[in-house]
């Protein structure tokens, strides 16, 4: 024990002192939270801009992305950092086309949860149908995240602390869900905020490592620009870090790039920060830090992969590019200074940590406000946030027991839930905030026909045409449910919402336009 | 480096220079109406 305490304590002491500061903010508004529903599900709309734009940064960037995405270069080179451009420009995309609208929406129509504001949005026969739809997408495709978000975080206390797997899944979802059930969005946002401080600290680093290492930078660079190692293939790869088309196909990159980018302007997690910035003032200072970032970060830890060629032997280098995901881990190892360790690792654990908090609170929102009472008589503000906790409780629990026998492949299960996201979703809140044509059934059925195209797409397309493998699910779906929304909805103009609950979103008409958003 | 793997770097800048332009220039309006209807 005594052994183990002095190899450890650095990382031991830094995760104690991190998961404390976790706890004592969920705890902190733990009375705050409960004075009614809007502050439990949405803060009171009264967060600063910065902790806003820290919270979605931190809730969009996962534990994948320091691991993953930072390791995938090493088998693709620099060119990998392109994943940047695309994920930077879903990002400015989300906070300027859709970030204001959706605050002034949500807060003139009472929406506090995604799906309640398509059903006070389209108010027609259908939006009842819409909100249920939408939460039990909530409640089915989210286990799957939060099974690989723990996963990972359980693989890595094994791997570092050699807890093992079981007690480590059971931390990581115990203690992200009891600050969640404390404080409601008010302890999501904050720990969010301070997750994703640490998480900026250390992309930038852990991109210092390999120069660190190495000891200069022509050091790092002269290993990079002309490698003496070979490709997973066997093949010299030579200058092909540095070469844009070399190592790895550009559209695999834009795949890659659109399918994961384009849930910042889909999934709930991340358009539910908008509902709880407070004014003006801070919705400018999100939009300006949300994407610095989220880009400088991504800038920073892409290209790590690639820069860890120069600490390797070509042996090592032989074995790693066959398991990039072993990438950062070995860096870090063979780096071995605790602390920077230990740093590293409590910012794997805030970004995991982030990820897990925002959707437990999502989906005990979508069970007890967009079913529970919508299905029975509505319940008073206190049962309501009561329910909503025990419904996380219950909820983590099946996440925990899932997670001790995940299913095969539940990374690819977590790219698939997010494709059924972002198909079903997106033309629903864009065509929501932006047409005033859009109708309950335009919403309804685009979201049933996205959902449908990226099953199928997914189990009797991709896989089994020739050609398709590398045109992700989320592409065609979105395409095909965005032109159902359009059609669908200039053909039910009859069911449209009336011109006053229109003009109370939109504001007053002016020759046939609307004048005020 | 080549051109295209660079503009990974300083494309990623770039959109963050105009990001900034824009969080600066854009009328932006965050209005703090009540809703109407109670649900």
């Amino acid at each position: 024990m005594a052994e183990y305490l002095a190899k450890n304590w650095v990382i031991i002491f830094l995760m104690v002192v991190y998961m404390g500061v976790c706890l004592y903010i969920g705890y902190y508004f733990k009375a705050k939270a409960v004075r009614g529903v809007s502050e439990y599900y949405v803060a009171k709309r009264e967060i600063p801009g910065w902790v806003v734009a820290l919270a979605f940064y931190s809730t969009f960037i996962s534990t994948n992305t320091y691991i993953g995405q930072a390791g995938a270069s090493f088998s693709f080179g620099l060119p990998w950092v392109w994943i940047a451009v695309y994920w930077t420009v879903f990002c400015m995309l989300s906070w300027h086309v859709l970030g204001p609208r959706m605050r002034n929406q949500t807060a003139k129509l009472g929406s506090v949860t995604l799906p309640d504001y398509f059903d006070y949005r389209y108010k027609s026969s259908l939006s009842r149908a819409i909100r249920i739809l939408a939460a039990i997408i909530i409640i089915f495709s989210t286990i799957w995240y939060m099974v690989g978000i723990a996963q990972g975080c359980a693989h890595l206390l094994t791997s570092l602390l050699g807890i093992p797997y079981a007690w480590g899944a059971f931390l990581i979802i115990f203690l992200t869900t009891l600050y969640t059930v404390w404080g409601g969005m008010y302890s999501v946002l904050w720990t969010d905020a301070i997750q994703g401080l640490i998480m900026f600290f250390v992309a930038i680093l852990m991109a210092a490592v390999p120069f660190l290492y190495v000891g200069s930078i022509n050091g790092v660079w002269s290993a990079v620009a002309n490698s003496a190692h070979v490709t997973a293939a066997g093949k010299p790869i030579g200058t092909g870090l540095v070469t844009y088309g070399a190592l790895v196909a550009p559209l695999y990159i834009f795949g890659i790039g659109a399918s994961v980018g384009i849930k910042q302007i889909a999934e709930p997690r991340c358009l539910i920060r908008f509902y709880s910035i407070k004014d003006t003032k801070a919705m400018r200072t999100a939009i300006l830090w949300a994407p610095i970032l989220l880009g400088v970060t991504l800038v920073s830890v892409l290209g790590i992969g690639a820069f860890v060629h120069a600490m390797v032997t070509p042996q090592e280098a032989a074995v790693l590019v066959k398991k990039t995901d072993t990438v950062i881990g070995f860096m870090l190892d063979k780096y071995g200074n605790p602390w920077v360790s230990g740093i590293c690792m409590a910012g794997l654990f805030a970004a995991g940590m982030s990820s897990l908090a925002s959707v437990t609170l999502i989906v005990g929102t979508a069970i007890v406000g967009d079913i529970r009472n919508i299905i029975g008589a509505p319940l008073s503000p206190q049962k309501n946030i009561f329910w909503t906790k025990v419904s996380m409780v219950i909820y983590c629990i099946l996440v925990y027991i899932v997670t001790l026998k995940p299913p095969a492949g539940i990374v690819e299960m977590t790219a698939y839930a997010g494709a059924i996201f972002g198909a079903s979703y997106f033309p629903a809140v864009f065509g929501g905030l932006y047409f005033r044509w859009g109708t309950g059934h335009g919403a309804f059925y685009s979201m049933l026909i996205g959902l449908l195209t990226c099953v199928w797409w997914r189990e009797f397309i991709r896989f089994n045409v020739p050609g398709m493998k590398d045109i992700q699910e989320i592409i065609p779906s979105l395409i095909v449910s965005f032109i159902a929304y359009v059609i669908i909805s200039r053909l039910t103009q009859k069911y449209a919402p009336s011109k006053e609950h229109l003009n109370e979103i939109f504001g007053l008409e002016k020759g046939g336009e609307s004048v005020k958003a | 480096m080549d051109g295209m793997t660079a503009f990974g770097y300083w494309g990623t800048f770039l959109l963050l220079v105009l990001n900034t332009y824009l969080a600066f220039k854009r009328k932006i309006e965050i209005t703090d109406e009540k809703p109407k209807v109670d649900h």
